[in-house]
């Protein structure tokens, strides 16, 4: 009798947790839709060379890093499979990518859900923003770049 | 991109967006629903049937150091094994602080869906092991630095 009542117990705050949070991610999620729709992360990728060159990267590493890091790992998927087959990336390029986009990754979706719940977000989102760049930094530094910065100046000519 | 570029994307109609991302968010909701309520009532029959407690003392000395009881264990083990929705509905059952709660939370979102996300990353060709452990690592240091941080 006790687990029966315990477990209805459980559903109902489920369900109201449930209902709280799809206030909140639904009009977020048509706010993400109008934004990929309008291209802002192309405009952000082709603007952040200084970012793909602090971290070893070659440019078109921008796009996969940034859908990454605010998509999401599975959802971003698509786009960081596909990038990484058709230019043919070094394993340390991967390395470092997924370094960051591992530890950071689906930064919108992610943290919509914890607004409702009563944490100090800056602190949650922040801290793995930071440990995410922190980490890749170091990273990028301690595998041999398969990309040296010579060769990005001369790619980001062709841009 | 150009103006020409800028204004065919300006064509697409609103309402189409409007509908993409409700269904986009309906199916985000519908996930967190399937993972979130079956590890509400796993924790909830934890807590009855006090495997809760000897959990609470087997994870104790690890989660004191990052300044959480022993049963927080469970909500970031459920994470890591179901995903960020299974770790966040175990959370809520558990009678936390506001602190205790953002060491919690920050633990969770380092780390979770161990399983899925490896995949992901062996699939593009780098090593799971190596970025799940990194996740694991810096999900336990960044809940500590807050922990001896927090004013």
């Amino acid at each position: 009798m006790m687990l029966m009542e315990a477990m209805a117990q459980g559903l109902i705050v489920g369900i109201i947790t449930v209902g709280k949070l799809a206030m909140i991610i639904l009009p977020l999620m048509v706010g993400i839709e109008f934004a990929k729709e309008f291209g802002w992360l192309e405009i952000l990728s082709r603007r952040s060379v200084w970012f793909t060159r602090a971290f070893h990267l070659p440019p078109s590493a921008a796009l996969p890093a940034f859908a990454g890091l605010f998509i999401g790992i599975v959802s971003g998927s698509g786009i960081i499979l596909q990038i990484a087959k058709e230019e043919r990336y070094a394993r340390s390029t991967l390395t470092i990518l997924f370094v960051m986009v591992g530890i950071c990754h689906s930064l919108l979706e992610e943290t919509i859900l914890f607004v409702g719940l009563e944490v100090n977000l800056f602190l949650v989102a922040g801290s793995r923003l930071i440990a995410a760049l922190v980490f890749s930094y170091i990273f990028s530094r301690i595998v041999t770049p398969a990309y040296s910065p010579e060769e990005q100046a001369t790619d980001s000519l062709r841009i | 991109m150009d103006e020409r570029q800028r204004q065919a994307r300006l064509a697409i109609p609103a309402a189409d967006l409007f509908k993409t991302g409700l269904s986009n968010g309906i199916v985000v909701v519908l996930r967190l629903a399937k993972t979130i309520l079956p590890a509400i009532v796993f924790v909830s029959l934890l807590q009855v049937t006090t495997l809760l407690n000897i959990i609470d003392h087997l994870c104790a000395p690890l989660m004191q150091q990052v300044g959480l009881p022993g049963e927080a264990a469970v909500a970031f083990i459920v994470g890591i094994f179901s995903s960020i929705y299974g770790g966040v509905g175990a959370m809520l059952l558990l009678p936390l602080s506001y602190k205790e709660l953002t060491i919690l939370s920050t633990m969770i979102v380092f780390c979770h869906a161990g399983f899925m996300e490896s995949a992901v990353v062996v699939e593009a060709g780098a090593s799971g092991l190596l970025i799940f452990s990194l996740r694991l690592f810096g999900a336990f240091l960044s809940a500590w630095l807050i922990h001896v941080c927090w004013i």
